[in-house]
């Protein structure tokens, strides 16, 4: 039974993917579902921002989780998530091929053929949304060394970042808590301007590891065994699949979806590290992250959230992850994620924690570039 | 300001690309999949050339957390 409930628990977000990509083929107003299941969660997290679990081992200390149970989840969110383009595709076809609206059937199934200007907007919001929410089994897999890893990078492909995977592992885990990663948010910087600036600066670390690389082996540029060109090639299918469905309107609303999902990437990164500090060549230590761990936010987020533990054990499956006294924001991704929106709220909100964080946490050389923020004004 | 530099130029060439692909008629044919195809990779190239422009002129100036020292 406790087998049961510790790999169950993990379920919420291939559920909930299925139920917007089923709201997606219903149509009408369900087209919308994604959104407000979004909502939805942000209700239930903030409702549970009191309640933190550790993580669950036997009385040998093995972990109740099965592996290759979570890692078939993960492997099959990469068919979820092409599936999701390729419904919301079907609906751009029909819009842009002015369908006529009429109730069908499919295996006993009624859904709408033909769909309105506002609940195409739904779906694609729906669709980056989720989109978005499922980059954290990319996330995941970027930390396996065998097939994982492509996984990942073909996850990550589906919202045009995956150059994350490369960047993920070899720049944000080993240069975190620095200005040498551009994952890490300084003080002062908002999740507007850090959703771009981490983007960016994750494409070009890529960018650059692959032009020293093939100078080095004395190969093009323009290769194949270029990694970087090859992530964006990933990509390939999803703008061809937009591009065909529906034109110019397709491609906005890949735009869209690219846009949303990688906003909610980096709002994560934004909110995993914001505002702390370490020192180049110190090594990363669980006070270099801040940790989300109320309960729904560990069971949605497959303990993303423990950005402690992982930081400092990277290998760990993430169902072993646990509590290491790491900073705490005390509240849950998503009620944090709303006050992220907007930026003197989230500020304001962190300020007490960044001095607690400064004045119990910090080393004194974490402490002098803490200072160089306030001599500056930025706390 | 290299930031704001280096965004002109991606609106710049972002545009100079939408308009080749509007004058060739590219937003009229999408469903014929032999413009579908390379429609699709061109606005591939667009995106990756956009990246590479911004990585050319910005270098690693906006990711420095103390611009003014």
């Amino acid at each position: 039974m406790k087998t049961f409930y510790v790999n169950a628990r993990y379920l919420i977000v291939p559920v909930m993917t299925i139920a917007t990509i089923l709201g997606l083929f219903i149509g009408n107003y369900f087209a919308w579902l994604g959104v407000i299941l979004f909502g939805l969660n942000t209700i239930v997290d903030t409702l549970t921002k009191n309640i933190h679990l550790r993580a669950d081992f036997d009385d040998n200390g093995n972990s109740y989780g099965i592996k290759r149970l979570q890692y078939a989840v993960m492997y099959l969110m990469l068919p979820a998530f092409i599936f999701l383009q390729v419904i919301l595709a079907w609906r751009l076809y029909q819009y842009t091929s002015v369908t006529s609206f009429e109730t069908l059937s499919f295996l006993g199934l009624s859904y709408q053929s033909g769909i309105t200007g506002f609940n195409l907007i739904g779906s694609v919001l729906s669709a980056g949304l989720w989109a978005g929410l499922g980059i954290i089994y990319g996330h995941e897999l970027s930390h396996n060394r065998k097939e994982g890893f492509l996984v990942s990078r073909l996850i990550m492909a589906l919202s045009g970042a995956s150059h994350f995977t490369y960047a993920h592992v070899y720049n944000h885990h080993l240069d975190l808590g620095h200005e040498d990663d551009p994952a890490t948010a300084p003080r002062g910087r908002n999740v507007y301007s850090h959703a771009w600036l981490s983007h960016a600066g994750q494409s070009q670390y890529s960018y650059d590891l692959e032009r020293e690389k093939l100078k080095k082996q004395k190969k093009s540029f323009f290769s194949l065994s270029n990694k970087w060109i090859l992530g964006y090639l990933y990509s390939l299918p999803s703008i061809l699949l937009f591009v065909w469905a529906g034109g110019v309107l397709g491609v906005l609303s890949l735009t869209v979806i690219w846009a949303i999902s990688n906003f909610l990437l980096e709002a994560l990164n934004f909110m995993g590290h914001y505002g702390l500090i370490r020192e180049k060549g110190k090594p990363v230590e669980h006070r270099h992250s801040w940790d989300n761990d109320n309960l729904f936010t560990s069971w949605f987020f497959i303990e993303i959230g423990r950005q402690g533990d992982h930081h400092v054990r990277g290998e760990t499956y993430f169902w072993e992850l646990d509590d290491v006294d790491a900073p705490n924001y005390g509240i849950g991704y998503f009620s944090l994620f709303v006050l992220t929106l907007f930026p003197p709220v989230f500020r304001r909100f962190t300020q007490k924690l960044l001095d607690d964080w400064d004045e119990n946490k910090a080393t004194v050389a974490e402490k002098e570039i803490a200072n160089q923020f306030k001599n500056l004004s930025i706390s | 300001m290299k930031n704001l530099k280096a965004i002109c130029a991606m609106i710049i060439w972002t545009a100079f690309s939408i308009f080749v692909l509007y004058s060739l008629g590219a937003h009229i044919h999408y469903r014929e999949i032999i413009w579908a195809i390379p429609t699709s990779i061109s606005l591939l190239i667009v995106h990756m050339i956009n990246m590479i422009i911004y990585f050319t002129i910005t270098g690693k100036e906006p990711y420095k957390w103390f611009k003014a020292s």
